[in-house]
Protein backbone atom coordinates (compact mmCIF):
# COMPACT_ATOMS: atom_id res chain seq x y z
CA UNK A 1 0.00 0.00 0.00
CA UNK A 2 2.62 2.55 1.06
CA UNK A 3 5.00 1.60 -1.75
CA UNK A 4 2.35 2.36 -4.33
CA UNK A 5 1.72 5.73 -2.79
CA UNK A 6 5.42 6.62 -2.59
CA UNK A 7 5.91 5.61 -6.19
CA UNK A 8 3.03 7.78 -7.29
CA UNK A 9 4.27 10.67 -5.15
CA UNK A 10 7.71 10.51 -6.68
CA UNK A 11 6.40 10.43 -10.20
CA UNK A 12 3.95 13.21 -9.45
CA UNK A 13 6.68 15.48 -8.16
CA UNK A 14 8.65 15.10 -11.36
CA UNK A 15 5.51 15.50 -13.38
CA UNK A 16 4.48 18.67 -11.53
CA UNK A 17 7.86 20.23 -12.15
CA UNK A 18 7.31 19.76 -15.84
CA UNK A 19 3.80 21.16 -15.65
CA UNK A 20 4.73 24.36 -13.88
CA UNK A 21 6.71 25.47 -16.88
CA UNK A 22 3.59 25.42 -19.03
CA UNK A 23 0.55 27.62 -18.45
CA UNK A 24 -2.00 25.00 -17.65
CA UNK A 25 -4.90 27.07 -16.40
CA UNK A 26 -7.50 25.23 -18.41
CA UNK A 27 -6.23 21.69 -18.06
CA UNK A 28 -6.53 19.32 -15.17
CA UNK A 29 -3.89 19.50 -12.50
CA UNK A 30 -2.87 16.12 -11.16
CA UNK A 31 -3.69 15.18 -7.61
CA UNK A 32 -2.07 12.84 -5.12
CA UNK A 33 -3.73 9.53 -4.53
CA UNK A 34 -5.75 9.13 -1.37
CA UNK A 35 -3.97 7.24 1.38
CA UNK A 36 -5.57 4.07 2.74
CA UNK A 37 -8.54 5.05 4.92
CA UNK A 38 -8.50 8.45 3.32
CA UNK A 39 -11.45 9.72 1.34
CA UNK A 40 -11.22 12.52 -1.18
CA UNK A 41 -14.54 14.31 -1.29
CA UNK A 42 -15.01 16.52 -4.34
CA UNK A 43 -18.05 18.65 -4.89
CA UNK A 44 -19.37 21.14 -7.39
CA UNK A 45 -22.17 23.67 -7.05
CA UNK A 46 -24.26 23.78 -10.26
CA UNK A 47 -25.22 27.38 -9.56
CA UNK A 48 -21.56 28.39 -9.99
CA UNK A 49 -21.24 26.85 -13.43
CA UNK A 50 -22.83 29.21 -15.91
CA UNK A 51 -20.63 29.34 -18.98
CA UNK A 52 -22.10 27.57 -22.00
CA UNK A 53 -18.61 27.02 -23.38
CA UNK A 54 -17.63 25.19 -20.26
CA UNK A 55 -20.74 23.02 -20.38
CA UNK A 56 -20.01 22.19 -23.99
CA UNK A 57 -16.49 21.23 -23.01
CA UNK A 58 -17.93 18.86 -20.43
CA UNK A 59 -20.21 17.37 -23.03
CA UNK A 60 -17.20 16.61 -25.22
CA UNK A 61 -15.51 14.40 -22.66
CA UNK A 62 -18.49 12.11 -22.19
CA UNK A 63 -18.93 8.79 -23.90
CA UNK A 64 -21.54 8.59 -26.70
CA UNK A 65 -23.83 6.59 -24.44
CA UNK A 66 -23.69 9.17 -21.67
CA UNK A 67 -24.22 11.99 -24.15
CA UNK A 68 -27.33 10.34 -25.52
CA UNK A 69 -28.64 9.74 -22.04
CA UNK A 70 -28.29 13.39 -21.17
CA UNK A 71 -29.82 14.67 -24.38
CA UNK A 72 -32.96 12.61 -23.80
CA UNK A 73 -33.53 14.18 -20.39
CA UNK A 74 -36.16 16.85 -20.24
CA UNK A 75 -35.42 20.07 -18.41
CA UNK A 76 -32.38 22.27 -18.66
CA UNK A 77 -31.51 22.07 -14.96
CA UNK A 78 -31.87 18.30 -14.92
CA UNK A 79 -29.58 17.98 -17.96
CA UNK A 80 -27.05 20.36 -16.44
CA UNK A 81 -26.91 18.39 -13.20
CA UNK A 82 -26.49 15.07 -14.99
CA UNK A 83 -23.79 16.57 -17.19
CA UNK A 84 -21.91 18.01 -14.22
CA UNK A 85 -22.07 14.70 -12.40
CA UNK A 86 -20.49 12.77 -15.29
CA UNK A 87 -17.94 15.51 -15.94
CA UNK A 88 -16.99 15.61 -12.26
CA UNK A 89 -16.40 11.87 -12.13
CA UNK A 90 -14.39 11.71 -15.33
CA UNK A 91 -12.21 14.73 -14.68
CA UNK A 92 -11.60 13.84 -11.05
CA UNK A 93 -10.63 10.23 -11.66
CA UNK A 94 -8.35 11.12 -14.55
CA UNK A 95 -6.38 13.45 -12.29
CA UNK A 96 -5.20 10.55 -10.17
CA UNK A 97 -3.54 8.82 -13.10
CA UNK A 98 -0.30 10.61 -12.40
CA UNK A 99 1.92 8.17 -14.25
CA UNK A 100 -0.57 7.13 -16.90
CA UNK A 101 -1.73 10.39 -18.46
CA UNK A 102 -5.25 9.21 -19.10
CA UNK A 103 -7.67 11.53 -20.80
CA UNK A 104 -11.06 11.94 -19.07
CA UNK A 105 -12.76 10.83 -22.24
CA UNK A 106 -10.92 7.53 -22.35
CA UNK A 107 -12.07 6.30 -18.96
CA UNK A 108 -14.44 3.38 -19.21
CA UNK A 109 -17.15 2.63 -16.74
CA UNK A 110 -19.31 -0.39 -16.18
CA UNK A 111 -22.03 -1.40 -13.80
CA UNK A 112 -21.88 -4.28 -11.40
CA UNK A 113 -24.67 -6.86 -11.33
CA UNK A 114 -26.83 -4.56 -9.25
CA UNK A 115 -26.32 -1.43 -11.31
CA UNK A 116 -23.61 0.28 -9.24
CA UNK A 117 -21.19 2.20 -11.50
CA UNK A 118 -17.51 1.20 -11.30
CA UNK A 119 -14.31 2.03 -13.09
CA UNK A 120 -13.56 -0.63 -15.67
CA UNK A 121 -9.93 -1.66 -15.49
CA UNK A 122 -10.00 -4.05 -18.40
CA UNK A 123 -8.88 -1.27 -20.68
CA UNK A 124 -6.13 0.18 -18.52
CA UNK A 125 -2.82 -0.38 -20.28
CA UNK A 126 -0.58 0.31 -17.34
CA UNK A 127 -1.15 -1.99 -14.39
CA UNK A 128 0.44 0.41 -11.98
CA UNK A 129 -2.69 2.53 -12.23
CA UNK A 130 -4.22 2.66 -8.78
CA UNK A 131 -7.42 0.74 -8.04
CA UNK A 132 -9.71 3.70 -7.40
CA UNK A 133 -13.17 3.37 -6.00
CA UNK A 134 -15.73 6.13 -6.26
CA UNK A 135 -19.34 7.01 -5.59
CA UNK A 136 -21.49 9.95 -6.70
CA UNK A 137 -24.41 11.70 -5.14
CA UNK A 138 -26.39 14.69 -6.30
CA UNK A 139 -28.97 17.07 -5.01
CA UNK A 140 -30.35 20.02 -6.93
CA UNK A 141 -27.78 22.38 -5.45
CA UNK A 142 -24.69 20.21 -4.93
CA UNK A 143 -23.04 17.33 -6.76
CA UNK A 144 -20.45 15.27 -4.94
CA UNK A 145 -17.99 12.53 -5.74
CA UNK A 146 -16.09 10.54 -3.13
CA UNK A 147 -12.91 8.72 -4.08
CA UNK A 148 -10.86 6.20 -2.18
CA UNK A 149 -8.15 3.78 -3.12
CA UNK A 150 -8.45 0.04 -2.79
CA UNK A 151 -5.62 -2.13 -1.66
CA UNK A 152 -4.10 -4.42 -4.27
CA UNK A 153 -2.17 -6.44 -1.70
CA UNK A 154 -4.87 -7.24 0.82
CA UNK A 155 -6.78 -10.51 0.55
CA UNK A 156 -9.38 -10.48 -2.13
CA UNK A 157 -13.01 -10.74 -1.11
CA UNK A 158 -15.27 -11.39 -4.04
CA UNK A 159 -18.99 -11.23 -4.35
CA UNK A 160 -19.90 -14.63 -5.71
CA UNK A 161 -22.51 -13.17 -8.01
CA UNK A 162 -20.04 -11.21 -10.14
CA UNK A 163 -17.98 -12.93 -12.79
CA UNK A 164 -14.85 -10.87 -13.29
CA UNK A 165 -12.57 -11.15 -16.32
CA UNK A 166 -9.41 -13.24 -15.76
CA UNK A 167 -6.98 -10.39 -15.03
CA UNK A 168 -8.35 -7.73 -12.73
CA UNK A 169 -7.27 -5.59 -9.84
CA UNK A 170 -9.42 -6.62 -6.92
CA UNK A 171 -10.92 -3.81 -4.91
CA UNK A 172 -11.28 -4.37 -1.22
CA UNK A 173 -12.46 -1.03 0.04
CA UNK A 174 -15.93 0.14 -0.88
CA UNK A 175 -17.25 3.64 -0.62
CA UNK A 176 -20.69 5.15 -0.56
CA UNK A 177 -21.67 8.79 -0.17
CA UNK A 178 -24.90 10.71 0.02
CA UNK A 179 -25.69 14.39 0.24
CA UNK A 180 -28.96 16.03 1.16
CA UNK A 181 -30.09 19.59 1.73
CA UNK A 182 -30.42 20.46 5.40
CA UNK A 183 -33.57 22.46 4.81
CA UNK A 184 -35.32 19.71 2.93
CA UNK A 185 -39.03 19.37 3.56
CA UNK A 186 -40.78 16.04 3.56
CA UNK A 187 -44.21 15.68 2.03
CA UNK A 188 -45.20 13.17 4.70
CA UNK A 189 -45.14 13.53 8.46
CA UNK A 190 -41.65 12.80 9.86
CA UNK A 191 -42.69 9.97 12.14
CA UNK A 192 -44.96 8.37 9.54
CA UNK A 193 -42.04 8.35 7.12
CA UNK A 194 -39.72 6.88 9.73
CA UNK A 195 -42.23 4.22 10.65
CA UNK A 196 -42.51 3.12 7.06
CA UNK A 197 -38.80 2.94 6.26
CA UNK A 198 -36.61 2.96 9.36
CA UNK A 199 -35.78 0.24 11.85
CA UNK A 200 -37.53 0.06 15.26
CA UNK A 201 -34.55 1.44 17.22
CA UNK A 202 -34.24 4.40 14.90
CA UNK A 203 -37.97 5.11 15.13
CA UNK A 204 -37.65 5.03 18.90
CA UNK A 205 -34.75 7.48 18.81
CA UNK A 206 -36.70 9.86 16.58
CA UNK A 207 -39.83 9.59 18.70
CA UNK A 208 -37.90 10.82 21.71
CA UNK A 209 -37.08 14.09 19.95
CA UNK A 210 -39.79 16.57 20.77
CA UNK A 211 -38.96 19.52 18.52
CA UNK A 212 -40.28 18.76 15.00
CA UNK A 213 -37.53 20.74 13.23
CA UNK A 214 -34.83 18.91 15.12
CA UNK A 215 -36.55 15.62 14.44
CA UNK A 216 -36.61 16.31 10.72
CA UNK A 217 -32.91 17.18 10.77
CA UNK A 218 -32.07 13.95 12.58
CA UNK A 219 -34.17 12.05 10.09
CA UNK A 220 -32.30 13.60 7.19
CA UNK A 221 -28.97 12.76 8.83
CA UNK A 222 -30.07 9.17 9.35
CA UNK A 223 -31.29 9.00 5.80
CA UNK A 224 -27.97 10.16 4.35
CA UNK A 225 -26.05 7.66 6.48
CA UNK A 226 -28.32 4.78 5.53
CA UNK A 227 -28.23 5.71 1.88
CA UNK A 228 -24.41 5.96 1.98
CA UNK A 229 -24.23 2.48 3.53
CA UNK A 230 -26.52 0.93 0.92
CA UNK A 231 -24.60 2.60 -1.88
CA UNK A 232 -21.32 1.36 -0.42
CA UNK A 233 -22.69 -2.17 -0.32
CA UNK A 234 -23.53 -1.74 -3.98
CA UNK A 235 -26.45 -4.13 -4.14
CA UNK A 236 -29.34 -1.72 -4.34
CA UNK A 237 -32.13 -0.67 -2.05
CA UNK A 238 -33.90 -4.01 -2.26
CA UNK A 239 -30.91 -6.12 -1.12
CA UNK A 240 -30.58 -4.17 2.10
CA UNK A 241 -33.95 -2.63 2.88
CA UNK A 242 -33.67 0.28 5.23
CA UNK A 243 -35.66 -1.56 7.86
CA UNK A 244 -33.09 -4.35 8.05
CA UNK A 245 -30.28 -2.33 9.62
CA UNK A 246 -29.92 0.29 12.32
CA UNK A 247 -27.54 3.23 12.25
CA UNK A 248 -26.66 4.66 15.62
CA UNK A 249 -25.53 8.25 15.64
CA UNK A 250 -23.58 8.30 18.87
CA UNK A 251 -22.88 11.57 20.66
CA UNK A 252 -22.60 14.65 18.56
CA UNK A 253 -19.30 16.42 18.22
CA UNK A 254 -20.15 19.93 19.33
CA UNK A 255 -18.54 23.14 18.21
CA UNK A 256 -17.05 24.34 14.97
CA UNK A 257 -13.42 23.67 15.69
CA UNK A 258 -11.50 20.86 14.11
CA UNK A 259 -11.33 18.33 16.89
CA UNK A 260 -7.82 17.08 17.62
CA UNK A 261 -7.42 13.32 17.18
CA UNK A 262 -7.04 12.52 20.85
CA UNK A 263 -10.39 14.09 21.61
CA UNK A 264 -12.32 11.91 19.21
CA UNK A 265 -13.53 9.10 21.37
CA UNK A 266 -15.57 6.05 20.60
CA UNK A 267 -18.62 7.87 21.92
CA UNK A 268 -18.66 9.91 18.73
CA UNK A 269 -18.69 6.91 16.53
CA UNK A 270 -21.51 6.15 14.15
CA UNK A 271 -22.15 2.45 13.95
CA UNK A 272 -24.39 0.18 11.98
CA UNK A 273 -26.06 -3.02 13.16
CA UNK A 274 -27.40 -5.38 10.59
CA UNK A 275 -29.80 -8.24 11.06
CA UNK A 276 -27.55 -10.42 8.93
CA UNK A 277 -24.18 -10.23 10.68
CA UNK A 278 -22.61 -13.05 8.69
CA UNK A 279 -23.01 -11.42 5.30
CA UNK A 280 -22.17 -7.87 6.27
CA UNK A 281 -20.30 -7.77 9.57
CA UNK A 282 -21.02 -4.42 11.11
CA UNK A 283 -17.49 -3.94 12.45
CA UNK A 284 -16.16 -3.50 8.92
CA UNK A 285 -18.00 -0.28 8.23
CA UNK A 286 -17.01 3.24 9.14
CA UNK A 287 -19.06 6.39 8.76
CA UNK A 288 -18.49 10.09 8.65
CA UNK A 289 -21.10 12.84 8.67
CA UNK A 290 -20.25 16.35 7.54
CA UNK A 291 -22.07 19.63 7.25
CA UNK A 292 -21.10 21.51 4.09
CA UNK A 293 -21.47 25.25 3.68
CA UNK A 294 -24.14 25.25 6.36
CA UNK A 295 -26.63 23.98 3.81
CA UNK A 296 -25.97 20.30 3.18
CA UNK A 297 -25.39 17.11 5.08
CA UNK A 298 -22.89 14.74 3.52
CA UNK A 299 -22.46 11.17 4.69
CA UNK A 300 -19.49 9.00 3.82
CA UNK A 301 -19.34 5.26 4.41
CA UNK A 302 -16.33 3.06 3.77
CA UNK A 303 -15.62 -0.59 4.29
CA UNK A 304 -12.50 -1.24 6.29
CA UNK A 305 -9.70 -3.46 5.20
CA UNK A 306 -10.30 -6.75 7.00
CA UNK A 307 -6.77 -6.61 8.43
CA UNK A 308 -7.61 -3.43 10.31
CA UNK A 309 -11.06 -4.51 11.37
CA UNK A 310 -10.05 -5.01 14.97
CA UNK A 311 -8.63 -1.51 15.35
CA UNK A 312 -11.75 0.60 15.30
CA UNK A 313 -10.47 3.82 16.77
CA UNK A 314 -8.55 5.03 13.72
CA UNK A 315 -10.57 7.83 12.19
CA UNK A 316 -11.26 8.33 8.50
CA UNK A 317 -9.42 11.30 6.99
CA UNK A 318 -11.56 13.28 4.61
CA UNK A 319 -10.01 15.77 2.21
CA UNK A 320 -12.65 18.19 1.04
CA UNK A 321 -12.33 20.01 -2.28
CA UNK A 322 -14.80 22.34 -3.92
CA UNK A 323 -14.18 22.31 -7.63
CA UNK A 324 -15.23 23.48 -11.04
CA UNK A 325 -13.61 21.04 -13.48
CA UNK A 326 -11.11 22.73 -15.82
CA UNK A 327 -11.44 25.98 -13.92
CA UNK A 328 -10.43 25.84 -10.29
CA UNK A 329 -10.16 23.80 -7.11
CA UNK A 330 -10.48 25.02 -3.61
CA UNK A 331 -9.36 22.97 -0.68
CA UNK A 332 -11.94 23.34 2.06
CA UNK A 333 -10.58 22.93 5.53
CA UNK A 334 -12.44 22.67 8.79
CA UNK A 335 -14.20 25.97 9.30
CA UNK A 336 -17.69 27.38 9.26
CA UNK A 337 -18.16 26.01 5.78
CA UNK A 338 -17.20 22.44 6.65
CA UNK A 339 -17.80 20.73 9.96
CA UNK A 340 -17.63 17.14 11.04
CA UNK A 341 -20.82 16.42 12.92
CA UNK A 342 -20.61 12.70 13.43
CA UNK A 343 -18.47 9.63 13.15
CA UNK A 344 -14.77 9.01 13.65
CA UNK A 345 -13.74 11.43 10.96
CA UNK A 346 -11.21 14.21 10.56
CA UNK A 347 -11.00 16.88 7.94
CA UNK A 348 -7.47 16.96 6.57
CA UNK A 349 -5.64 19.59 4.63
CA UNK A 350 -4.90 18.92 1.00
CA UNK A 351 -1.39 18.06 -0.18
CA UNK A 352 -1.28 18.62 -3.87
CA UNK B 1 -87.90 -15.20 5.89
CA UNK B 2 -85.22 -13.59 3.76
CA UNK B 3 -87.20 -10.95 1.96
CA UNK B 4 -89.78 -8.40 3.02
CA UNK B 5 -93.30 -9.32 2.03
CA UNK B 6 -95.14 -6.90 -0.20
CA UNK B 7 -98.90 -6.45 0.23
CA UNK B 8 -100.70 -8.73 -2.15
CA UNK B 9 -97.50 -10.30 -3.37
CA UNK B 10 -96.85 -13.94 -3.68
CA UNK B 11 -95.84 -15.37 -0.34
CA UNK B 12 -92.74 -17.45 0.11
CA UNK B 13 -92.77 -20.29 2.54
CA UNK B 14 -89.68 -20.72 4.72
CA UNK B 15 -87.43 -23.51 3.61
CA UNK B 16 -88.96 -23.55 0.16
CA UNK B 17 -86.42 -25.43 -1.89
CA UNK B 18 -88.24 -25.60 -5.18
CA UNK B 19 -86.09 -25.04 -8.29
CA UNK B 20 -88.03 -21.84 -8.99
CA UNK B 21 -87.13 -20.36 -5.58
CA UNK B 22 -83.52 -21.45 -5.84
CA UNK B 23 -83.26 -19.90 -9.29
CA UNK B 24 -84.92 -16.73 -8.10
CA UNK B 25 -82.53 -16.38 -5.15
CA UNK B 26 -79.52 -16.95 -7.41
CA UNK B 27 -80.64 -14.24 -9.82
CA UNK B 28 -81.28 -11.83 -6.97
CA UNK B 29 -77.80 -12.47 -5.51
CA UNK B 30 -76.11 -11.81 -8.81
CA UNK B 31 -78.07 -8.66 -9.51
CA UNK B 32 -77.29 -7.49 -5.98
CA UNK B 33 -73.63 -8.14 -6.69
CA UNK B 34 -73.79 -6.01 -9.83
CA UNK B 35 -75.49 -3.15 -8.01
CA UNK B 36 -73.02 -3.18 -5.12
CA UNK B 37 -70.06 -3.27 -7.51
CA UNK B 38 -71.53 -0.36 -9.44
CA UNK B 39 -72.00 1.62 -6.24
CA UNK B 40 -68.41 0.97 -5.19
CA UNK B 41 -67.16 2.22 -8.56
CA UNK B 42 -69.18 5.40 -8.24
CA UNK B 43 -67.84 5.89 -4.74
CA UNK B 44 -64.24 5.39 -5.89
CA UNK B 45 -64.64 7.84 -8.75
CA UNK B 46 -66.11 10.42 -6.41
CA UNK B 47 -63.26 9.96 -3.94
CA UNK B 48 -60.58 10.33 -6.56
CA UNK B 49 -62.34 13.38 -7.96
CA UNK B 50 -62.51 14.90 -4.50
CA UNK B 51 -58.87 14.11 -3.86
CA UNK B 52 -57.96 15.92 -7.05
CA UNK B 53 -59.89 18.94 -5.89
CA UNK B 54 -57.82 18.86 -2.74
CA UNK B 55 -60.47 17.91 -0.23
CA UNK B 56 -59.76 15.81 2.83
CA UNK B 57 -59.93 12.11 1.92
CA UNK B 58 -61.39 10.75 5.12
CA UNK B 59 -64.11 13.36 5.14
CA UNK B 60 -65.20 12.45 1.63
CA UNK B 61 -65.22 8.74 2.35
CA UNK B 62 -67.39 9.23 5.41
CA UNK B 63 -69.67 11.54 3.46
CA UNK B 64 -70.02 9.13 0.56
CA UNK B 65 -70.80 6.31 2.90
CA UNK B 66 -73.69 8.26 4.38
CA UNK B 67 -75.09 9.53 1.08
CA UNK B 68 -75.11 6.16 -0.67
CA UNK B 69 -77.14 3.78 1.40
CA UNK B 70 -76.45 0.21 0.50
CA UNK B 71 -79.40 -1.55 -0.96
CA UNK B 72 -80.03 -4.45 1.36
CA UNK B 73 -83.30 -5.77 0.12
CA UNK B 74 -84.28 -6.47 -3.41
CA UNK B 75 -87.27 -8.01 -5.10
CA UNK B 76 -86.88 -9.36 -8.57
CA UNK B 77 -89.82 -10.48 -10.62
CA UNK B 78 -89.11 -13.73 -12.34
CA UNK B 79 -91.45 -15.51 -14.69
CA UNK B 80 -91.41 -19.28 -14.69
CA UNK B 81 -89.72 -20.86 -17.66
CA UNK B 82 -90.85 -24.18 -19.18
CA UNK B 83 -88.98 -27.01 -17.53
CA UNK B 84 -87.35 -28.35 -20.62
CA UNK B 85 -86.36 -25.02 -22.07
CA UNK B 86 -82.81 -24.94 -23.45
CA UNK B 87 -82.31 -21.57 -21.75
CA UNK B 88 -82.44 -22.88 -18.17
CA UNK B 89 -78.66 -23.28 -17.87
CA UNK B 90 -77.40 -20.46 -20.11
CA UNK B 91 -78.67 -17.40 -18.11
CA UNK B 92 -77.04 -18.73 -14.91
CA UNK B 93 -73.70 -19.00 -16.62
CA UNK B 94 -74.14 -15.60 -18.25
CA UNK B 95 -75.09 -13.80 -15.04
CA UNK B 96 -72.46 -15.49 -12.85
CA UNK B 97 -69.75 -13.67 -14.73
CA UNK B 98 -70.93 -10.40 -13.23
CA UNK B 99 -70.71 -11.62 -9.66
CA UNK B 100 -68.06 -9.86 -7.59
CA UNK B 101 -66.22 -12.90 -6.34
CA UNK B 102 -65.78 -14.45 -9.77
CA UNK B 103 -64.53 -11.34 -11.60
CA UNK B 104 -61.52 -10.69 -9.32
CA UNK B 105 -60.33 -7.32 -8.02
CA UNK B 106 -57.77 -5.96 -10.50
CA UNK B 107 -58.15 -2.27 -11.18
CA UNK B 108 -58.63 -0.86 -14.61
CA UNK B 109 -55.28 0.34 -16.04
CA UNK B 110 -56.46 3.72 -17.29
CA UNK B 111 -58.04 4.46 -13.92
CA UNK B 112 -54.77 3.52 -12.21
CA UNK B 113 -52.82 5.76 -14.60
CA UNK B 114 -55.08 8.75 -13.83
CA UNK B 115 -54.74 8.23 -10.11
CA UNK B 116 -50.96 7.75 -10.23
CA UNK B 117 -50.52 10.88 -12.35
CA UNK B 118 -52.64 13.01 -10.03
CA UNK B 119 -50.71 11.61 -7.03
CA UNK B 120 -47.37 12.60 -8.57
CA UNK B 121 -48.66 16.00 -9.67
CA UNK B 122 -49.47 16.73 -6.03
CA UNK B 123 -45.76 16.76 -5.23
CA UNK B 124 -44.54 20.29 -4.63
CA UNK B 125 -41.19 19.67 -6.30
CA UNK B 126 -42.75 18.43 -9.50
CA UNK B 127 -43.72 20.60 -12.45
CA UNK B 128 -47.25 19.31 -13.27
CA UNK B 129 -46.74 20.05 -16.96
CA UNK B 130 -43.96 17.45 -17.15
CA UNK B 131 -45.96 14.62 -15.62
CA UNK B 132 -46.85 12.46 -18.60
CA UNK B 133 -47.67 8.75 -18.66
CA UNK B 134 -44.08 8.03 -19.73
CA UNK B 135 -42.30 10.39 -17.34
CA UNK B 136 -39.19 9.07 -15.61
CA UNK B 137 -38.85 10.26 -12.01
CA UNK B 138 -35.15 11.06 -12.18
CA UNK B 139 -34.55 11.97 -15.82
CA UNK B 140 -37.75 13.87 -16.57
CA UNK B 141 -39.02 15.11 -13.24
CA UNK B 142 -35.67 15.68 -11.52
CA UNK B 143 -36.53 13.68 -8.41
CA UNK B 144 -33.93 12.03 -6.19
CA UNK B 145 -34.00 8.86 -4.11
CA UNK B 146 -35.76 10.45 -1.13
CA UNK B 147 -38.46 11.86 -3.43
CA UNK B 148 -38.92 8.49 -5.11
CA UNK B 149 -39.46 6.90 -1.72
CA UNK B 150 -42.00 9.58 -0.81
CA UNK B 151 -43.85 8.90 -4.04
CA UNK B 152 -43.99 5.20 -3.15
CA UNK B 153 -45.50 6.16 0.21
CA UNK B 154 -48.07 8.38 -1.47
CA UNK B 155 -49.02 5.58 -3.88
CA UNK B 156 -49.40 3.15 -0.99
CA UNK B 157 -51.78 5.60 0.67
CA UNK B 158 -53.75 6.15 -2.52
CA UNK B 159 -54.15 2.49 -3.39
CA UNK B 160 -54.37 1.12 0.12
CA UNK B 161 -51.67 -1.58 0.09
CA UNK B 162 -48.00 -1.84 1.03
CA UNK B 163 -45.49 -2.01 -1.81
CA UNK B 164 -42.62 -4.38 -0.90
CA UNK B 165 -39.11 -2.86 -0.93
CA UNK B 166 -37.78 -4.98 -3.78
CA UNK B 167 -40.65 -3.76 -5.98
CA UNK B 168 -40.38 -0.17 -4.74
CA UNK B 169 -36.77 -0.18 -5.91
CA UNK B 170 -37.88 -0.77 -9.50
CA UNK B 171 -40.58 1.91 -9.58
CA UNK B 172 -38.67 4.75 -11.19
CA UNK B 173 -41.22 6.02 -13.68
CA UNK B 174 -44.97 6.58 -13.99
CA UNK B 175 -45.25 3.64 -16.37
CA UNK B 176 -43.59 1.24 -13.91
CA UNK B 177 -45.87 2.41 -11.12
CA UNK B 178 -48.99 1.96 -13.25
CA UNK B 179 -47.96 -1.48 -14.52
CA UNK B 180 -47.16 -2.70 -11.03
CA UNK B 181 -50.31 -1.41 -9.38
CA UNK B 182 -52.63 -2.54 -12.17
CA UNK B 183 -51.27 -6.08 -11.84
CA UNK B 184 -51.55 -6.19 -8.07
CA UNK B 185 -54.82 -7.67 -6.78
CA UNK B 186 -54.60 -5.90 -3.43
CA UNK B 187 -54.76 -2.44 -4.98
CA UNK B 188 -57.99 -0.67 -4.10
Amino acid sequence: MTSLRDKALLKMNIHCLGRNLVTASSSLLPVQLPAPREVHFWYVLPAEVKSTNLLNRYLEILSPCEKENIITMRGEQIRKRALLARALVRTTLSRYQTNCQIEPKSLKFRKNNYGKPELDWQYADDWSCPPLHFNISHTSSLIACGVTVGSAEAPFVEDICTSPPPIELHLVLKIGIDVEEKQRRLKNDTLAFAQRFFSPLEIEMLTHIVDPELRLQELIKLWTLKEAYVKALGKGFSASPFKSFTVRLGDHVKGNIHTPPHMISKAHDITVETSDELKNPSSNWQFGLLELAGSHYAAVCIEQDSIDAGNESIPIDVTLRKTIPYVEDECVSASVSAVVIGGLTRLSTCDY
Amino acid sequence: MRYRKQNGGAKEFPGDRSPMCRWKRRVEDCVLGIVIHHQQNIRKKRESKRREEGRDCSRSMAASRSTLPLIKYLRVRVDALPRNSPLTLAPTVFLRRFCEEVRGSFLDKSEVADRVISCVKNFQKVDPAKVTPNAHFQNDLGLDSLDAVEIVMALEEEFGFEIPDNEADKINSIKHAVDFIASHPQAK
